[in-house]
């Protein structure tokens, strides 16, 4: 992708900015309502506010993104930061049943999976900011190398602390 | 299945609403809103300064009378602390977001011991300045206004003056907390 600034207003070659912007947030919409859910212990209505948020600086950086990192790259990094500047408002935050992310199952897999998204949650929540951010994205799938540019960190750093994180979370899953 | 592979299924089965035309919407009136909010927080800003200035003059402060030199040290003392704020809070909003989440951790932390600083240094001396001032003006006070209201005036300042301490106190441990959470990894 390749942005140009005509004029003063800046365009993507062959499609507009707002364009360019409404795909972005139709793609990209659930895979960063789900970091934020991680960051905010599965609080849906604060994860769609951050989403918001995050989204908004999409829009106010758009024209100036200069293809030096994949869009993922660059979206991830936007979620990432953007969280961690609201980690004031999230610290604490007790979770409820109201607020939980529901279950679309009924009846028992709906209480056990409520029990394991609150579980997950929690120990999710017990790990330090950057080792969230590391773990939600190996979660949603993203290359490590990737990980590594979101992060700023080398790819083998990258290897060692997932290594260390996934045996963390297990741990703290099994109430170890 | 090893129990880190289980957390990975739950979270791929987390049901999660796409992307709506509403909320897109929604997006766009925020993103409008805040341009206007901005400006609106300018003016109000500028305005007050402006006011409190031409208050300043008219009280008399041209002639440099003791009074007028004190109300003016408290309105100076009180628009350095919410100008110090204003540029704190919109130095947030405004810090890059597309570094990488080390630069931005760096760049975060520097931040909360700025507002450190903040809290430490600069709002207790400026709360000295203004107590001072305030405290220059009782004797005027004394001789103009009742004993009733007089006694109020001192009194309710003591109490304003602790609940300020506490409430520095409480945010200094709160910017503390989180220069902790930062640096824990």
């Amino acid at each position: 992708m390749v942005y140009g600034a005509t004029g003063g207003q800046s365009k993507l070659i062959g499609i507009s900015l707002e364009e360019e912007f409404k795909k972005l947030y139709e793609g990209n919409y659930s895979k960063i309502m789900r970091l934020c859910l991680g960051y905010v212990s599965g609080d849906r209505d604060m994860a769609k506010d951050l989403t918001q948020e995050v989204f908004i600086k999409v829009w106010s950086n758009l024209a100036s993104f200069r293809n030096e990192s994949t869009i993922n790259t660059w979206l991830y990094r936007i979620a990432v930061n953007t969280c961690l500047m609201n980690l004031r408002k999230m610290k604490n935050r007790r979770l409820t049943h109201n607020n939980l992310v529901e279950s679309e199952a009924d009846g028992e897999t709906a209480k056990n999976m409520e029990k394991q998204f609150k579980e997950m949650y929690r120990c999710i929540n017990g790990l330090a900011p950057s080792n969230k951010a590391i773990i939600l994205m190996e979660l949603e799938g993203l290359p490590q190398k990737e990980i590594a540019q979101v992060m700023g960190l080398k790819h083998e750093a990258i290897r060692t602390r997932i290594h260390r994180i996934k045996n963390e979370l297990s741990k703290c899953v099994n109430h170890e | 299945m090893n129990e880190f592979q289980q957390v990975k299924n739950n979270w791929k089965e987390q049901p999660i609403e796409e992307a709506s035309v509403s909320d897109f919407l929604d997006l766009k009136k925020r993103i409008k809103k805040l341009a206007g909010k901005q400006r609106i927080t300018n003016v109000v800003l500028l305005s007050t300064v402006g006011i409190l200035g031409v208050f300043f003059f008219y009280i008399g402060a041209i002639d440099f009378s003791d009074v007028a030199l004190a109300i003016g040290t408290m309105i100076a003392a009180l628009v350095i602390r919410v100008l110090a704020e204003f540029f704190s809070i919109s130095h947030l909003r405004n810090m890059t977001a597309t570094t990488s989440i080390q630069d931005f951790k760096v760049r975060l932390q520097r931040y909360y011991r700025n507002r450190i600083w903040v809290h430490l240094v600069l709002t207790p001396l400026l709360l000295a300045i203004y107590s001072f001032a305030f405290w220059t003006l009782l004797p005027d006070f004394k001789v103009s206004l009742s004993k009733g209201f007089y006694n109020y005036i001192v009194y309710s300042s003591m109490v304003l003056l602790v609940f300020f301490v506490l409430l520095i106190g409480i945010d200094v441990r709160k910017e503390l907390k989180m220069l902790e959470e930062l640096k824990r990894d």
